[in-house]
């Protein structure tokens, strides 16, 4: 089956069986190869539009005309940024391992949430599949985050107001 | 090639049946009704299933759709758990979303649908319990044809589609879940105990307990809970034998859980009854 989608920004055509995971055809642009190849450790985590979904278990069909980011890819969004700024904040190391999950499972939940409650947090923080960043620390990045993302958009806010 | 919300993608190849309306859906699962249907894709990805033929839900308008009324939402068959969970959140009952927030990672959420996660052939999830619990109902289509069906007894035959749920919107006042098992719940051994209950100046207006086990043996107490409806409250003791009798009799419960299943089943039950 022959596929068409934009990976990072940039037009791929793909030839694969329609079942096929997604990841490989992911990989050199940055989705990382994960461990457990059933959506439990998010290393392989991307966006498919603006959700974060685990690449290994996408089906390659699921490409077809859609818009994927990887880590790599996402250097420019701002919500990425705060998220980041917020990582290197609270101490989080940037474990290239365990980094897609961790930054996917944020994005999330500020994404979702916009101000997520500590309920929220530690609903998601139970999915953490690794030894690089705790529980605790993780929770307090996603607060800090949230705050950043809470700041810009009242900043933009004003700014379309004056 | 169409283009929809910014979204381009073939209609169809030879090999992905992407249909973009429930009547083209019909269609083709009434030329090919044995043809497998895609939606989130988890559950077969999971097991890791290679199809090369199969027809994809995730275009089609009708089953994408969440629609709500003051007494019941209609929340369409391909709906994202995950969407589901960030549009409902303010409406949706509030044990319905802590089993949507249970149905995985929020990533694999994001994929998962609603649909697919009541149509596992293999058993049913804890979502089902609680769907049940709050009297949902699944419509199914075929071509031509049309049927509503409770939650536990979906059983889907070739050429046949899910298309909605159908949740009603009533307040309750005191509910819970508990998940005993395996985090894969269909994998036995497995208990998910679901309760609500509706409370009125002191009185039990409205009961409702579910079980299932090893995800293939739903309980559901009707008359047990009919009894005791109207009593007030804090229920007797005698009121708690009512129901808890009325478990222990139920053939699964003796026969499909161990002695610690037994005794989960009715310390949680016995506790929510507790609490009212
Ligand atoms: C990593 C991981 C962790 C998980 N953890 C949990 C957990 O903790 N608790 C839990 O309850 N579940 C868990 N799950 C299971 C998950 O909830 C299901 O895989 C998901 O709900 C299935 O939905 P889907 O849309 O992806 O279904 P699909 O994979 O698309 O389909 C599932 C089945 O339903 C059929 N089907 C789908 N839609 C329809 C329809 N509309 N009409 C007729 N047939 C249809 C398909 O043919 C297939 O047989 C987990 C899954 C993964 C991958
Ligand atoms: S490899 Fe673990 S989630 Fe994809």
């Amino acid at each position: 089956m022959k596929i068409e989608f934009t990976l990072n920004g940039i037009h791929r055509v793909i030839e694969s069986a329609p079942t096929e995971p997604a990841w490989p055809h992911l990989a050199e642009e940055g989705a990382r190869e994960g461990r457990c190849r059933g959506g439990n450790c998010l290393r392989c985590a991307v966006l498919l539009g603006d959700r974060p979904v685990p690449s290994c278990i996408l089906p390659v069909y699921r490409l077809q005309g859609a818009h994927v980011t990887t880590l790599v890819g996402m250097g420019e969004n701002p919500l990425f940024l705060d998220i980041m700024r917020a990582f290197d904040k609270v101490g989080i190391s940037r474990c290239e391992d365990a980094l897609p999950g961790l930054v996917m499972l944020a994005y999330q939940i500020i994404s979702e949430k916009s101000i997520p409650s500590d309920m929220d947090i530690q609903d998601y923080s139970r999915y953490l599949v690794t030894r690089c960043a705790g529980r605790d620390e993780f929770e307090r990045a996603v607060r800090l985050a949230g705050r950043l993302q809470g700041r810009r958009k009242a900043d933009r806010r004003e700014r379309v107001s004056r | 090639m169409s283009t929809r919300a910014g979204r381009t993608y073939s209609l169809s190849t030879p090999d992905v049946l992407e249909p973009a309306t429930l009547s083209d859906l019909l269609q083709i699962l009434k030329r090919e009704p044995e043809i497998p249907i895609w939606s989130g894709g988890t559950w077969w990805m999971d097991r890791g299933m290679r199809r090369t033929r199969l027809v994809a839900l995730h275009g089609v308008a009708e089953l994408k759709r969440v629609v709500r009324s003051d007494i019941r939402v209609d929340v369409g068959a391909a709906v994202s758990v995950g969407r589901l969970r960030e549009a409902g959140g303010r409406f949706l009952p509030p044990p319905l979303v802590a089993a949507l927030d249970q149905l995985g990672p929020p990533p694999v959420r994001n994929l998962a649908t609603l649909g697919g996660a009541l149509s596992i052939r293999e058993g049913s999830l804890p979502v089902a319990v609680v769907l049940q619990l709050l009297d949902s109902r699944a419509e199914i289509r075929r071509q031509g044809h049309t049927r509503w069906a409770s939650i536990n007894k979906i059983d889907l035959v070739p050429g046949e589609v899910l298309t909605r749920i159908r949740i009603p919107l009533r307040l309750r006042t005191h509910w819970m879940l508990h998940h005993f098992g395996t985090a894969f719940p269909i994998s036995p051994p497995s208990l998910t105990v679901a309760a609500s209950a509706t409370v009125e100046k002191s009185s039990l207006e409205e009961l409702h307990a579910a079980i299932l086990i090893n995800g293939v043996h739903f309980i559901r107490l009707r008359e047990a809970e009919s009894e005791v409806v109207g009593r007030s409250l804090p229920l007797t003791e005698r009121d708690l034998r009512t129901i808890l009798g009325a478990l222990e009799e139920e053939r699964a419960f003796r026969n499909d859980l161990d002695d610690l299943g037994r005794w989960r089943a009715t310390g949680t039950l016995r506790q929510f009854l507790r609490t009212l």
